[in-house]
């Protein structure tokens, strides 16, 4: 098999559900909490339509904010699962550079978090067409209004994605090597790059509460920080191939 | 002490003594007592090896043995098969009478028996042995 | 190809004040079944490791079929790690699957025939599998490959004795097929011990015996004999 097709079918590997073992009902949970989760949402629109005159539903979209947590702590669970199923000495010694069997297990993340991240905004979208039905208020403008609003935080997320699920895999690895005591010193280093790098968004997302044009507008320098997390990215993936290789404990 | 069987034939392996020697002295008195008829084929290196779960090189090297004391033949394309001279399983048998008597012999002198001494005792046990 | 499988030349790893490998000398010819014996600690599993890749030794030369040791030289390695268990969504036939994938000379025939053999259902979940269940299946993972060289790492521990025998039977199918060079390691010494065409014997990360099976037990005895004697001998001192 070339290389890439063995790349894909380890991220293929990499995205299926694993549950832990003895936790068997997982799948079913999820459906549970999904159904919860979507009975709650829809009773609190309901009463926030109603009760609240001046509900915008736009400001939905700032739970893109916690996907690339999500993603980060994907990216450390698909490393951790290795070694916790006690499946790390055959993914350890599969014949293949150990850059890629780590980069399978970044990009494999980073999917997972984009298809729980579509998923919601489907969801979200939906919930949308719900609240304006219910107020009678449905216009092309504004349905225009909240899908931009959706796709431009949809987009900021994206390009953040690879800086947190390199964090995520890196920090796995680093749990299980034998440089593990520098795991609060890589936990202070990610905070203050991360405020260093995302946390001024003031400067970069503007919210403009008045209708029309989006929610948010989204300024071209926030490629900059982007762009810089991206670098880290390839270097936290290199350290963390590095880490694989020499300091591992097992 | 392990007891195997391969087909018709019964193994009992220490394996505290080389397995291979074992494997020799085991099939050569099946052939001598006649558990195995002359010019029969006996299992391949692989079938005895797996029958009882010991390493083929093992085999191997218990059969070159057998070959070498011209118990057995191997035909080629055919498999190993115990020689069909009688003559030669006749040589073999008085050898191997050679052998322990001669060691019986050693055992007996060491223990002050005289040549007399043996023969009586010998006399002695067949006369113990009738009784019964 | 060289004739010589594994070669160690004075390696030794130490893992804080604790010495796994002390100076160890080493070397494996082609074709043979050895049996890596010793106590717990004594350094089998690190040395196992070193092969495979996973640990780099501290100091000295390591070599596998005339490779360094790591991902390049896996391609030719089947190796079963101690402890190991199988991932625990995937069937017996989805574990195939993954291993044609991601296995070089992974014989799916031969896996599925093995299979049958140890009466492994096809459909049954690694995570619904009994200890003896799961042995079977990372077993026949590493004996259906088509490589010079598989490493066992206590393949039969916590394991019931119909599997134990089983997993027997199918080594003795793998081995039977040629030139293949295996090392076991394992406590469970009666069961395999007939197999080996020669034994080493580990204690304290230091070759404290090595040599033909045969030949070892004119001088000694029993493999496992041995075992105990060195090991009482170990503590008297």
């Amino acid at each position: 098999m070339t290389g890439q097709r063995v790349f894909w079918a380890l991220v293929r590997h990499d995205m299926k559900e694993r549950k832990q073992r003895g936790k068997y009902n997982l799948r079913i949970w999820r459906w549970v909490y999904l159904a919860i989760i979507v009975a709650v949402a829809i009773a609190v629109t309901t009463y926030l339509v109603l009760r609240r005159p001046g509900f915008d539903g736009r400001f939905v979209w700032f739970y893109t904010f916690a996907i690339p947590f999500v993603c980060a702590g994907m990216g450390t669970g698909l490393v951790a699962q290795e070694f916790r199923n006690g499946t790390a000495g055959w993914w350890l010694t599969l014949p293949y550079p150990r850059g890629r069997l780590l980069v399978s297990k970044f990009v494999a993340c980073i999917v997972r978090a984009l298809i729980i991240m579509v998923g919601l905004d489907a969801l979200f979208c939906l919930l949308y067409l719900y609240t304006v039905l219910l107020q009678g208020q449905f216009t092309a403008s504004g349905l225009a209004d909240f899908l931009l609003t959706g796709a431009r935080l949809n987009l900021v997320v994206l390009g953040i994605l690879p800086f947190t699920g390199s964090v995520g895999v890196t920090y796995g690895m680093l749990r299980y090597s034998t440089l593990r005591p520098l795991v609060p010193l890589g936990w202070g280093l990610f905070g203050i790059l991360w405020w260093f790098l995302f946390s001024n968004d003031q400067q970069f997302i503007f919210v403009h509460p008045e209708l029309g044009g989006g929610l948010v507008a989204v300024s071209p320098w926030l490629l900059l920080p982007m762009a810089v997390g991206w670098v880290l990215a390839a270097f936290l993936l290199r350290l963390a191939t590095r880490i694989m290789e020499k300091h591992l404990t097992l | 002490m392990d007891e195997r069987q391969v087909g018709a034939l019964r193994f009992q392996l220490d394996l505290s003594q080389p397995i291979y020697e074992q494997i020799v002295e085991q099939m050569s008195r099946a052939i001598l007592r006649g558990d195995i008829g002359l010019g029969e084929k006996i299992p391949s290196v692989r079938e005895l090896a797996q029958g009882l779960r010991v390493t083929p090189n093992t085999v191997m090297h218990a059969y070159q043995e057998m070959e070498r004391q011209g118990l057995t033949e191997t035909r080629r394309g055919q498999g190993t098969f115990i020689t069909s001279s009688r003559q030669r399983v006749e040589a073999f048998r008085q050898q191997e009478a050679h052998r322990v008597v001669t060691e019986f012999l050693a055992k007996m002198r060491s223990l002050g028996f005289t040549e007399a001494e043996i023969i009586e005792q010998l006399r002695s046990r067949r006369q113990e042995e009738e009784m019964q | 190809m060289t004739d010589i499988a594994v070669a160690c030349k004075q390696v030794s790893k130490r893992y804080g004040a604790k010495t796994a490998l002390d100076h160890l000398d080493i070397t494996i010819p082609r074709g043979h079944v050895v049996g890596v014996l010793g106590p717990n600690g004594a350094g089998k599993s690190t040395f196992f490791r070193m092969l495979a890749g996973l640990v780099q030794p501290d100091a000295g030369v390591v070599e596998v079929l005339g490779q360094r040791p790591g991902w390049r030289a896996n391609e030719n390695i089947a190796y079963l790690p101690d402890r190991a268990r199988w991932y625990p969504d995937h069937t017996t036939e989805q574990a195939f699957q993954w291993a044609e994938r991601f296995l070089p000379a992974f014989d799916r025939a031969v896996a599925e025939r093995l299979a049958s053999l140890m009466q492994l259902d096809l459909t049954l979940q690694a995570g619904g599998m009994s200890r003896g269940q799961e042995a079977r299946l990372m077993l026949i993972l590493c004996v259906a490959r088509r490589v010079p060289l598989i490493i066992l790492d206590e393949p039969f521990s916590g394991i019931d004795v119909v599997s134990r025998e089983q997993i027997v039977d199918a080594l003795m199918e793998h081995i039977c097929d040629g030139d293949k060079t295996v090392l076991i390691s394992t406590h469970e010494i009666h069961e395999v011990e007939a197999l080996f065409d020669s034994v080493i014997f580990l204690g304290d990360g230091r070759l404290q015996l090595a040599g033909e099976a045969d030949a070892l037990r004119r001088q000694y005895g029993s493999m496992r004999e041995i075992v105990k004697r060195l090991h009482l001998g170990g503590e008297q001192q």
